[in-house]
């Protein structure tokens, strides 16, 4: 499909300590158009963030390895390229907003530098010293900042102006993927719904395609075309918001998971939460990494990993469901 | 008056070199047994502030916390000892609210024997691992050490030690926002059974609308450290008055498709609470504000016998 901006086939990232071999992701496989959202849902330990950092090639080095798979960004399978040409995509083509603005930007350097420095390295359209500052006016304001506070330091931001300065350098090359983790999770509610009408504005703005980590699935609602639920390192259920919202049928953990946020709109005594913990990434279960939490488990989810079940761009990845279910 | 605990014009200020300030200004609450007031806020609106001068663990400014009848601010420490059985807090974040070098037994006996509320030893490992059982902690972690442990069962060694000596009234200051969502409704369930179970006084604080709908009976709305709406849950979330709860109501993503209002979004951030100017502390950043929102004390105005507001549109 030319009109994929990302394609990732059974990727396989570990981390090795002395210790043991913790299996992050484990056969992940998704894909993004142009200029869409997609939504990548998962709880703590789902291997969301190694997904993202898999993608950009910033695993924590001696530990972190892809074993296994391809990530064919724009053509071009990146886990393939030199250091120093995936210097040149890092920042530019593909960015990342982290999730802790307070730590992402360098407390001893103002706002106007930090955006300034990406440009300096990716320096393709943006030249001169007047046309770089300029470039750094025009994103400050794009984020709805002031361009004349660019020689202030973070300390002197709020929160969510400190997470707009990352956002606009996140955007300061015209990224043609966005990666963003929790951008709005260490932001107060009316502060997290300004970022995120501005993130919505700016990518059809932009036509920036988006890969949007997050745990709440109110965001995903508001926020994203496509939508990836991830549980212990591979992608268990993945479709448009759609089939994730308003079809029927359901991984037991995606139901799980909308079973358990307390809803606004129905009055319910008791939460119908899912029982149990994640799995130690470090000590999977065998067969479905789900299996020991799932209501429905049956004996063959104990034995075999299930296949992915497809039809019309909707995947379950359970034994429950054969095709003709979805 | 019925409430197990009340305020009456609460204050409580820090002195900072620029000046006052306001972290929390001029509260009434009650809370009646086996009932849950949920606290409503964003982050710097004093929340915390008022849960932990409520249990004495700041001294107020002024005002009056009367617990059974008597206030609190009047005791002298062996009765703030006493109070302290019957007062007790979950904090946030169970990562850095328990003791690492001491085990999980350890830590649930610790207020037992600082209270010296059971002395024979046999009765007291008796007494932790029923508290390990109510809270829904396996026998095996008894000996085990935090780091073992995930957050939600850390977060339930803080119920544990919370309970440990039969309080009436518990502080949750965001018991659940540290957790994953499955985990964080185990820990609501948990809360919302021990209630049913022994009547217990929750003051809930939250920042997340949806979990303290789902566990109070009433809310209250916080603004830089002021009371800005109070009312039941119903009321509250079927008519919200004040445009800053109307604001946050609609901020609120909702995980259903079509639920995509495209209600403006209340522009700007909290200012300071350092000093503030008399009036209306929202009106800088609310849509309807009017000349007189500003200069003057905003009144409390009692819509219907469950709901007050501070807001002169409704003068």
């Amino acid at each position: 499909m030319a009109d994929n901006i990302l394609e990732i086939k059974d990727l396989y990232t570990q981390y090795e300590t002395d210790e043991d071999t913790v299996y992050a992701v484990n056969g992940l496989s998704l894909e993004l158009e142009k200029g869409k959202t997609l939504g990548l849902v998962g709880e703590t330990g789902a291997g969301k963030t190694t997904t993202c950092l898999s993608i950009l090639r910033l695993l924590p080095p001696k530990i972190g390895f892809v074993k296994k798979g391809s990530i064919m960004f724009d053509g071009i399978d990146i886990l393939k390229l030199s250091e120093e040409k995936m210097r040149g995509i890092r920042g530019s083509d593909i960015s990342m907003i982290f999730q802790d603005p307070m730590s992402a930007l360098n407390p001893v350097y103002t706002v106007g530098q930090q955006i300034a420095e990406v440009l300096h390295y990716h320096n393709s359209k943006y030249k001169t010293n007047d046309e770089i500052q300029a470039r750094v006016d025009e994103m400050l304001e794009l984020v709805g900042i002031p361009a004349s506070r660019k020689s202030e330091f973070p300390h002197q931001f709020s929160g969510g102006m400190k997470q707009r300065v990352v956002i606009a350098m996140a955007l300061a090359c015209d990224p043609k993927l966005l990666l963003a983790d929790e951008p709005t999770t260490a932001l107060d509610v009316t502060i997290q719904a300004q970022v995120l009408k501005m993130m919505n504005d700016l990518k059809e703005h932009l036509s920036t395609a988006m890969i949007l980590v997050t745990h709440d699935l109110g965001i995903v609602a508001e926020t994203c075309d496509f939508v990836a639920v991830m549980y212990a390192g591979s992608v268990i259920e993945k479709g448009t918001v759609e089939d994730i919202f308003t079809k029927g049928v359901h991984h037991p953990y995606t139901k799980g998971l909308f079973d358990s946020i307390p809803n606004l709109k129905v009055k319910t005594r008791r939460l119908n939460p899912i029982d149990g913990l994640m799995p130690d990434p470090a000590n999977l279960p065998k067969g479905c990494p789900f299996n020991p939490r799932c209501p429905h488990c049956m004996d063959i989810c104990r034995q075999e990993i299930p296949a992915d079940i497809e039809k019309d761009g909707h995947m379950i990845k359970c034994h429950l469901y054969k095709e003709e279910d979805l | 008056m019925s409430d197990l605990i009340y305020t009456e014009g609460l204050k409580k200020y820090f002195k900072t070199p620029a000046g006052m300030l306001h972290a929390v200004d001029n509260i009434n609450l009650s809370i009646p047994a086996g009932e849950t007031l949920g606290v409503v806020g964003e982050s710097g609106c004093g929340k915390s502030t008022l849960g932990r001068t409520m249990l004495r663990l700041l001294d107020a400014t002024e005002g009056k916390i009367i617990f059974e009848g008597k206030d609190i601010n009047t005791f002298d420490e062996k009765q703030l000892k006493a109070f302290r059985r019957d007062a007790q807090i979950i904090f946030q974040d169970p990562y850095s609210s328990i003791n690492p070098r001491k085990s999980v037994s350890q830590i649930i006996m610790e207020p037992m024997i600082v209270n010296s509320e059971i002395t024979d030893k046999k009765e007291r490992i008796d007494k932790v691992k029923e508290l390990m059982e109510v809270v829904g902690l396996a026998p095996r972690f008894y000996n085990a050490y935090p780091h073992e442990l995930d957050g939600g069962r850390r977060q339930r060694i803080g119920v544990a030690r919370a309970l440990a000596l039969g309080p009436k009234f518990i502080v949750c200051d965001e018991p659940v926002s540290a957790l994953d969502v499955s985990i964080q409704a185990q820990i609501l369930n948990l809360l919302m059974d021990l209630q049913d179970d022994k009547k217990l006084a929750y003051m809930f604080i939250t920042h997340d609308l949806s979990v303290v709908k789902h566990i109070s009976q009433r809310i209250m709305v916080m603004y830089l450290g002021e009371c800005v709406e109070l009312a039941s849950t119903d009321e509250l979330y079927e008519h919200p008055m004040h445009p800053y709860t109307q604001a946050l109501l609609e901020a609120i993503p909702i995980p259903e498709l079509g639920a995509k209002k495209n209600a403006g979004t209340i522009k700007g951030e909290l200012k300071s609470p350092i000093e503030p100017a008399p009036g209306c502390r929202f009106a800088g950043r609310c849509p309807y504000a009017k000349p007189e929102c500003t200069g003057e004390k905003i009144r409390e105005i009692q819509i219907t016998p469950t709901h007050k507001v501070a807001c002169t549109l409704y003068y």
